[in-house]
């Protein structure tokens, strides 16, 4: 029985990810706006990737900017050939380098509303939002949007948590001088190593993921997720949040 | 051997040293993350304000709070010759003039290459701590002026 969804509400990346968790070889049909791709996991790996008269890992690329359309997963059917040999996790990281990429280029980090003047009925601006509410609207969309981010916290470079949003309880003092810490010496290391300037570190616990991201010269990020989450997909929206709380302390 | 007094002002520049080492230390570690210590610092300091010098935090605004702390430094520390508190919008600013922690402390800090010497400053580390026990999140900036004056700044966020 083929398991059938949308893209609205779920992250293709996901998606692939779920098929190659199936462990059995299966056959991914993904309709959007551009016409339909065809996608096969074999091994727990994408083997083979097909839209119009294209193949390989470059239909890869484009479908993971696909933000809408519908799936349908079918199991049991192998691929027909192979044009894919990269692994899943750099073939995943390359293409959401270039999605990056690309909407740099463009111009397509397009400010998120929250940071727009506000209107009021009559078309007059209303008072400008406190910045530390907006930092917590960041936060909530953020949580809202992504399957993996469960937890996160803005933090300014003194150590004050500027927003919140936690799973659990926790002391912001603390909380707050151990993120300022934790970035000055993830800022301190990466040029000592030879590794050039800072931009996110990742730390792993039995229970789950911490992920550092610096959000301009003024804020930190940490987003926090479960463990076993896909990674890739995380870093991108951390680095998404991070340009967001930028701009807004910037405001 | 040291008379009693010689052995008070040996106390004091061991203190002192220690003091500079550690800032200088913690710098070489984690740099521009050192001006997350300032309010751990303030949380130990605000106490002694409060209880043993009569500090009140509840129902005041932030800027009858900072005043009220560097008068507290002025007066019972010797801290600075005077201090002025000023608020434009979002930004509550106190002028500090002749900070005695300055030339001893942050300025030596800065010959050891430590180029964020105010997290040790007492009254950004007690005014953020007690502007966050009052509930009021605010971004810290100390600047060291020309002469004898320093500033620190108290942006509300």
């Amino acid at each position: 029985m083929p398991l059938i969804g949308n893209l609205a509400e779920v992250d293709i990346a996901n998606v692939i990810e779920l098929a190659r968790q199936s462990g059995e070889p299966g056959r991914l049909i993904i309709r959007g706006a551009d016409g339909e791709a065809v996608i096969f996991v074999e091994d727990g790996e994408v083997v083979h990737a097909e839209l119009g008269s294209r193949k390989g890992e470059e239909v890869i690329h484009e479908i993971l900017a696909w933000g809408s359309g519908e799936f349908e997963l079918q199991l049991g059917i192998p691929a027909p050939e192979r044009t894919i040999t990269t692994g899943w996790s750099a073939l995943l990281l390359d293409g959401l380098r270039r999605i990056d990429e690309s909407a740099a280029l463009a111009g397509e980090l397009e400010m998120p509303d929250i940071l727009q003047p506000q209107q009021d009925e009559g078309g007059g601006k209303k008072m400008a939002k406190k910045r530390s509410e907006v930092l917590a609207e960041i936060l909530d969309s953020l949580l809202a949007g992504s399957a993996d981010i469960n937890g996160a916290i803005i933090v300014s470079h003194d150590g004050l948590v500027l927003a919140s949003n936690l799973p659990h309880d926790a002391d912001e003092a603390r909380l707050g001088a151990t993120a300022a810490a934790l970035l000055g010496l993830s800022k301190r290391s990466t040029p000592t190593l030879g590794r050039g300037d800072f931009t996110q570190s990742l730390i792993q616990g039995t229970d789950g993921n911490i992920i550092i991201t610096s959000a301009g010269d003024r804020a930190v990020f940490i987003g926090l997720t479960p463990k076993d989450v896909n990674l890739g997909m995380v870093f991108v929206e951390a680095r998404d949040a991070a340009e967001q709380i930028a701009k807004a302390m910037e405001s | 051997m040291a008379t009693d007094e010689e052995k008070k002002e040996n106390l004091l520049r061991m203190t002192k040293l220690v003091i500079l080492g550690l800032g200088a230390g913690i710098w070489d570690i984690i740099g521009d993350g050192v001006m997350g210590l300032s309010r751990s610092i303030g949380n130990q300091l605000l106490p002694v304000l409060e209880k043993e010098m009569g500090l009140e935090i509840a129902g005041e605004t932030p800027e009858d709070v900072l005043q009220e702390v560097g008068r507290l430094l002025v007066d019972e520390f010797g801290y600075a010759q005077d201090i002025d508190v000023t608020r434009e919008g979002d930004t509550i600013t106190v002028k500090v003039d002749r900070c005695v922690i300055c030339p001893r402390v942050v300025d030596k800090l800065k010959e050891h290459g430590v180029e964020q010497p105010f997290f040790l400053c007492p009254l950004a580390c007690i005014g953020g701590a007690a502007l966050s026990k009052m509930g009021a999140k605010a971004l810290l900036k100390v600047e060291r002026e020309e002469g004898p004056y320093s500033v620190i700044h108290f942006e509300l966020a």
